[in-house]
């Protein structure tokens, strides 16, 4: 998806729904693939080719690399952190599947096993504003129910 | 050596082996070592990204040579054409017969008509990349109104930084907890 306001708010969401304290981790999980994977837009800009490919940044193995690589540059429990961001990152992928192409251009689910790209043929990028007010609505839903209904401190699983 | 010799006998001379400086003295050690492994898993994690980076890029692995790039099949278009693809762009020039794409590093004669200039965004064009040379647009898609979205996005970097402080603050180490 070109903008990145929904995968934020995706990730916002996913971070309501499963009580997640550290809601920024999930976040950052959803908005960090795009960041480095679109790094190629800004030599497109300047017209230079980009000296390597950094479409691999835009596959979720490379992110559970990552993940695990700036864990330790946050004072919390390791794996949660590994987990809340790959969780952000698998929403990513997940609302990134629904793009509409002309060919198999997608994303590259289970690279580097396969090289294969993997979508629904659903909506095409420019039209991605349609999942930006669902998913605002939906996370002003979860967070008006949040507020009138209190969950138990049983159900804060993080 | 001879700095290594003197703790050596410091060693030998002062320090009991044995009881509770010895235990904590191995424990130490123990977790020198296991700081030492987890280095290395890091260095190991650090490298395998790397690999995994050059290894898809152009020009760096063996697999490579047989791969379609643009500037190759310009160069022999006999050998890397046949092949259609999905091109990301800008238009910039329109003719009758065909039009100039901007994609990058380089503009493209595409032969095909009935395009039009999106507004505030970009062209995506399903491009035949014949085998005499010619390039050929089979299909196309306007993404009207991307700048927009662009813009969308960097606002959502601005929000994502706000989530991200309030959450987190920067010590000389690493993030912990605002």
């Amino acid at each position: 998806m070109p903008d990145l306001l929904s995968h934020l708010i995706i990730g916002l969401i996913l971070g309501e729904i499963f009580n997640i304290r550290k809601k920024s981790l999930v976040v950052l999980g959803a908005i960090a693939p795009d960041i480095l994977s679109k790094i190629p837009l800004l030599y497109f800009y300047i017209g230079i080719p980009p000296p390597i490919s950094f479409t691999p940044f835009h596959t979720p193995f490379m992110w559970l690399l990552l993940s695990i690589l700036i864990a330790p540059l946050f004072k919390h429990d390791k794996l949660k952190t590994i987990i809340f961001i790959n969780m952000g990152t698998m929403s990513h992928f997940l609302s990134d599947l629904t793009m509409k192409h002309f060919t198999v251009v997608g994303t590259r689910l289970f690279y580097p096993i396969t090289n294969a790209n993997y979508t629904f043929n659903l909506i095409w990028p420019e039209q991605s504003f349609y999942i930006l007010i669902g998913s605002l609505l939906v996370y002003l839903f979860i967070r008006i129910i949040k507020k009138n209904i209190s969950i138990p401190s049983k159900l804060r699983f993080w | 050596m001879l700095i290594l010799n003197i703790e050596e006998n410091i060693n030998v001379a002062i320090i009991p082996r044995r009881g509770y400086y010895v235990k904590i003295q191995r424990c130490f050690k123990e977790c020198m070592e296991m700081k030492n492994l987890i280095m290395v898993g890091y260095s190991l994690l650090f490298v395998l990204i790397v690999v995994l980076l050059l290894f898809d890029s152009p020009g760096y692995s063996a697999a490579d040579i047989d791969r379609f790039t643009i500037t190759r099949y310009l160069e022999n278009p006999q050998k890397y054409g046949g092949v259609k693809l999905e091109n990301f762009g800008r238009i910039v020039n329109i003719s009758q017969d065909h039009f100039y794409f901007d994609i990058g590093s380089m503009d493209l004669k595409v032969f095909g008509s009935g395009i039009k200039r999106p507004v505030l965004g970009e062209l995506v064009v399903y491009i035949h990349f014949n085998k005499n040379g010619r390039i050929e647009m089979i299909d196309n898609h306007t993404y009207d109104y991307n700048y927009v979205l662009y813009g969308i996005s960097f606002f959502s970097l601005i929000v994502f930084i706000i989530i991200f402080f309030k959450e987190w603050k920067f010590t000389r180490r690493r993030f912990e907890d605002a």
